[in-house]
């Protein structure tokens, strides 16, 4: 026999729980189908040394990760060093200028803040999470999709400075990128190298602006003139 | 039976079940964003075992206890303590009336209880059911579906949060 208290809980539960709101009303059943019948697409060699931490910080971590080489002969291998969260408070606004290049479906919103994790990766590293061949050099981060819903991501620039804004964008770099539920995209930005790199603790920067939130790191050289190429990216489903 | 049928059939069942598991997401997570991403992971893993679920006595028992299983793994592997919250901050003072101010403070006092005897809650006084069926919900024995959910009234009742709505309800 239920007591007065349990009672009155039921009937506070279902008269505040509130309705779902208009956006959320309906479910795409067809899309989660969809979304989970679909294939992962086209093998990414990877490997994770631990879980990611996610921290407040947006300063890099010190190289605590665990570099694990595969061994064959051209596999990339990717590290997770540390997870970022935006600079600037998660206020709603559209992005800035950047001509969408990867349309995606007019009903796919953008990425909210708390949904995606930021990474950096490294290849093979060599000075810091640059690595740098001869006159070229590449650096890595990637964007993991928390929830189940996918998103776009868009970035006004994607660009190589000394600050935390700013800096010298990768042509192209303006763009919008589909990233699927519990999904990631891994991009891999292309760089010459003019001059003799130094060590630093953080040196150049990384610098990614998506809108109302940025992104940072240092790269950890200095000394050397490191001119934008290209960003590639690889999604993961 | 083809594909597309088989594909409408789920549909159906989601559309019919929607609502009240978004609903019951949202007392479990205290906001929108992550009450659909409960709400949908459930959904996609009915979707993988669709073939036993739809041949069932009671399919959504299955939802339940799926959305249940989704929400206290998210729970153990959250390790920053974050409570994200997609309302903005009232930038009045709450006047403890209003639907929203009602809201934040039913959000608050399941807030104060932990993941497994928040379900518990929500299993039986949100969606009344039995004790033998939130055991099931929970995958725990009926013993323990008791005492979780006798420690969460207990919490409940010392919650000033849910004190202060229970008095406006009188």
């Amino acid at each position: 026999m239920p007591t007065d208290f349990e009672r009155d809980l039921a009937d506070l539960l279902h008269t505040v729980t509130p309705e779902p709101p208009d956006h959320l009303a309906s479910p795409d059943a067809t899309a989660l189908r969809q979304a989970f019948d679909a294939e992962t697409g086209a093998a990414v060699i990877e490997f994770r040394a631990r879980p990611a931490r996610r921290s407040r910080q947006w300063r890099t971590f010190a190289a605590a990760a665990v570099v694990v080489v595969l061994g064959a002969a051209g596999v990339l291998t990717l590290t997770e060093i540390g997870t970022l969260r935006p600079t600037t408070p998660t206020i709603a606004g559209p992005a800035t200028a950047g001509a969408p290049t990867t349309p995606t479906s007019p009903t796919v919103p953008p990425c909210t803040s708390d949904q995606v994790v930021v990474s950096q990766v490294v290849a093979r590293p060599n000075h810091g999470l640059l690595t740098i061949d001869g006159s070229t050099a590449t650096t890595g981060f990637r964007f993991d999709n928390r929830r189940a819903k996918p998103c776009a991501l868009t970035f006004s620039s994607v660009a190589i400075g000394t600050g935390t804004t700013g800096g010298t964008p990768f042509p192209g770099s303006a763009q919008t990128v589909g990233l699927p539920g519990h999904g990631k995209v891994v991009f891999t930005a292309h760089l010459r190298v003019t001059g003799r790199c130094g060590t630093a603790d953080n040196g150049r920067t990384m610098i990614i602006d998506r809108g109302p939130w940025t992104y940072s790191w240092g790269l950890g050289v200095t000394g050397c003139t490191l001119t934008p190429l290209r960003v590639t990216h690889r999604v993961v489903g | 039976m083809p594909g597309d049928v088989v594909g409408q059939e789920f549909e159906s069942f989601v559309a019919a079940n929607w609502r009240q598991l978004l609903r019951a997401a949202w007392l479990l997570s205290g906001n929108w964003a992550a009450a659909e991403d409960l709400a949908q992971s459930a959904l996609a893993q009915v979707w993988a075992h669709w073939p036993r679920v739809r041949a069932a006595d009671e399919p959504e028992a299955y939802v339940r206890r799926m959305l249940t299983h989704q929400f206290l793994g998210q729970q153990r592997r959250r390790s920053s303590g974050e409570l994200p919250t997609d309302e903005l901050p009232e930038s009045r003072a709450p006047d403890g009336t209003s639907d929203v101010d009602r809201r934040m403070a039913l959000t608050r006092a399941m807030a104060e209880l932990p993941p497994q005897q928040r379900a518990a809650v929500v299993l039986r006084y949100f969606q009344d059911l039995s004790l033998e069926q939130t055991a099931v919900a929970l995958g725990c024995s009926v013993g323990t579906a008791k005492s979780q959910t006798s420690r969460a009234l207990a919490k409940l009742r010392r919650s000033a949060h849910l004190e202060a709505l229970l008095q406006e309800q009188q």
